[in-house]
């Protein structure tokens, strides 16, 4: 009797302990992201209940899936980010014509909860971990799912394996529209617009600008893996790579507001 | 839009180099030039929240311009904007008279500009002036105010009543128009739990509180709720909730509940945030009257609605729509009775 007391209350205090520690921000973050669960996302909106109600989000416009994303992120409860999607609107104007960078473009919601380097430190912001097939071809939204056991990957090359695992190889889509395909897997510092961009996004993304850009080869930074008709970092090198560096980016430039720079 | 930039940009210079006074004075100085810059607005970027404007006139918050638009009834094309001064996050709006509420989620104030016509009177043709009176609860400008994320605004005429939900501090509060606050409640449910409250409509009529709220249907680490409309009366008394999960009625079902509006007959129009349409439910019973609206991205679709509007006069429905074809789409004649 005596030793059930004892592993009940060791148990209690160690469950007491996991809740009500004062974790750090990035670990409170991380307590947070937990707490969403797969209905957040895949509750059907059209069922009004939970049970039955879910609806799988593969296949959709990856236009649709912003609105899932930000039907939370709106900024209506301070406890969760605001983000406003980085594109211009279609009745917009602009010198380079309408444009839009998804959620999905970025974001790998599914991949977080798996994600860390295995020194402490995660992957922040749930910034996409896996290549998004044809992410930008047909507008169609695919995740990969995490497959760590995979011994060898699918198709039995080696840097299949090796990209699940590290998870420092995070990237966008090849030109081939193959995530396994090594000629992308091998090429993750080229400045091609089409290659797979090995990012940089574990250090203090508050206060290290290279986390967003970077002045240099491989200019692997979140902004500048994307960029390749903006004025500024671009990809390839070209345009102004040292606009307002070592300024990180996001002390002008926000989520909330698409990223734009309106009234900044 | 230029020299409003060039405002904020000097803002900041002198909020490093200046004492507080001489920022305080400098702020003053940059808010009444915002007040002064008017420009013609090209496209809704991201709007929220929608409020009845000057004649044939809807007013919109876009959270990525940072201002106020104007956008026309009929044709529905923005006629012009209004800048927030500094850094501001208009998310709130309603009006009273010439008296416009903007919630501001940066400097957490409910701010209340007056509406200047340019020539007294009602004229499309010249951009009206929205000029700064004072923030809700009479906060200093440019301190932190007094309501944490006030993410929407409801006005009782008749009560000369503004309804503000700060989802910062999860509390409806409730100010005389001339900016006192009288009373404040927290909009719990039946259970006594408070989840996530989104948007505020009032019915003068009844004299009632509705209050959207996600609610939390997955429950995961907390207790599991519905998404719901809570209504209350004007002492925070819970009077009735309608679920989204079906149990108030089979045929109500609805997930992340935004923007509502009562047209003081009965009837509830609600946006559908997720499902990109609006519904018409019924207060007495919480039963689904109609569905409103389709959901897509082209032009007179919807893509995540926010917000309505219901003009009492034509019946027209006015949407904020905030993705998909991003504007203010309009359901004419919607909200007549049949």
């Amino acid at each position: 009797m005596k030793k059930t007391l004892s592993i009940a209350l060791t148990s209690l205090s160690l469950a007491s302990l996991v809740l009500f520690w004062p974790w750090p921000a990035q670990s409170q973050q991380r307590r947070w992201n937990t707490m969403m669960t797969c209905m957040a996302c895949h509750v059907d909106p059209a069922s009004g209940s939970i049970h039955g109600g879910f609806r799988g989000l593969k296949g959709l416009p990856k236009s649709d899936i912003d609105i899932v994303c930000l039907s939370c992120h709106d900024g209506s409860d301070p406890l969760i980010p605001e983000a406003a999607v980085h594109d211009l609107p279609p009745t917009g104007t602009s010198e380079f014509g309408t444009w839009t960078i998804h959620c999905l473009d970025c974001h790998s919601n599914h991949y977080d909860m798996l994600a860390g380097d295995g020194t402490g430190n995660y992957n922040l912001k749930m910034l996409g971990q896996l290549v998004l097939e044809a992410s930008s071809t047909d507008d169609v939204a695919r995740i990969r799912k995490p497959i760590i056991s995979d011994p060898l990957g699918n198709n039995g090359e080696t840097n299949n394996r090796r990209r699940y695992e590290d998870d420092s190889l995070a990237g966008w889509e090849c030109s081939s529209g193959i995530y396994d395909d090594s000629a992308c897997a091998d090429d993750l510092t080229s400045t091609d617009d089409d290659d797979v961009r090995k990012l940089v996004f574990y250090t203090n993304i508050d206060t290290d600008a290279t986390n967003w850009a970077q002045a240099t080869a491989p200019y692997n930074g979140a902004c500048n893996s994307c960029h390749t008709r903006a004025g500024n970092h671009r990809r390839d090198g070209t345009g102004t790579q040292n606009h307002k560096l070592p300024t990180v980016c996001t002390q002008c430039h926000t989520h909330p507001v698409g990223w734009t720079d309106r009234g900044q | 839009m230029i020299l409003h930039r060039d405002a904020i940009q000097a803002t900041r210079e002198t909020r490093r180099h200046l004492s507080w006074q001489e920022t305080f004075l400098a702020a003053t100085v940059l808010c009444l030039l915002a007040s002064a810059q008017q420009v013609s607005g090209q496209y809704v970027h991201n709007p929220r929240r929608i409020a009845e404007g000057p004649d044939g006139q809807v007013l919109v918050t876009d959270r990525t311009a940072k201002a106020v638009v104007g956008v026309d009834k009929k044709t529905l094309e923005p006629v012009w904007s209004f800048p927030l001064p500094g850094e501001g996050a208009p998310f709130g709006i309603a009006t009273w008279r010439n008296l416009v509420f903007v919630g501001d989620t940066q400097t957490q104030n409910v701010r209340v500009y007056r509406l200047v016509m340019p020539d007294g009177r009602g004229n499309n043709a010249a951009p009206p002036t929205l000029e700064f009176l004072y923030n809700l609860g009479h906060t200093n400008p440019g301190q932190p105010g007094e309501i944490v994320n006030p993410t929407d605004i409801a006005v009782d005429a008749k009560q000369r009543r503004v309804f503000v939900l700060d989802t910062g501090e999860k509390k409806v509060k409730i100010y005389d128009v001339e900016g006192n606050l009288r009373h404040l409640f927290t909009p719990v449910d039946e259970a006594g739990y408070i989840m996530r409250p989104v948007a505020i409509a009032v019915d003068e009529a009844r004299q009632e509180v509705l209050v959207s709220d996600y609610g939390n249907p997955a429950g995961s680490f907390t207790i599991s709720t519905p998404p719901r409309i809570l209504i209350y009366n004007y002492d925070g008394q819970l009077l009735f909730q309608i679920n989204g999960n079906r149990t108030t009625q089979p045929s109500t079902k609805f997930v992340r509940p935004q923007g509502l509006v009562a047209d003081g007959i009965g009837r509830i129009f609600l946006t559908a945030a997720l499902r990109g349409q609006i519904l018409v439910l019924d207060r007495a019973s919480g039963m689904l009257m109609g569905e409103l609206g389709s959901p897509g991205n082209e032009p007179e679709q919807l893509a995540l609605p926010l917000d309505l509007l219901l003009d009492e006069k034509s019946g027209d429905l006015f949407v904020t729509n905030n993705r998909g074809a991003r504007r203010v789409e309009v359901l004419r004649r919607a909200g007549r009775l049949r």
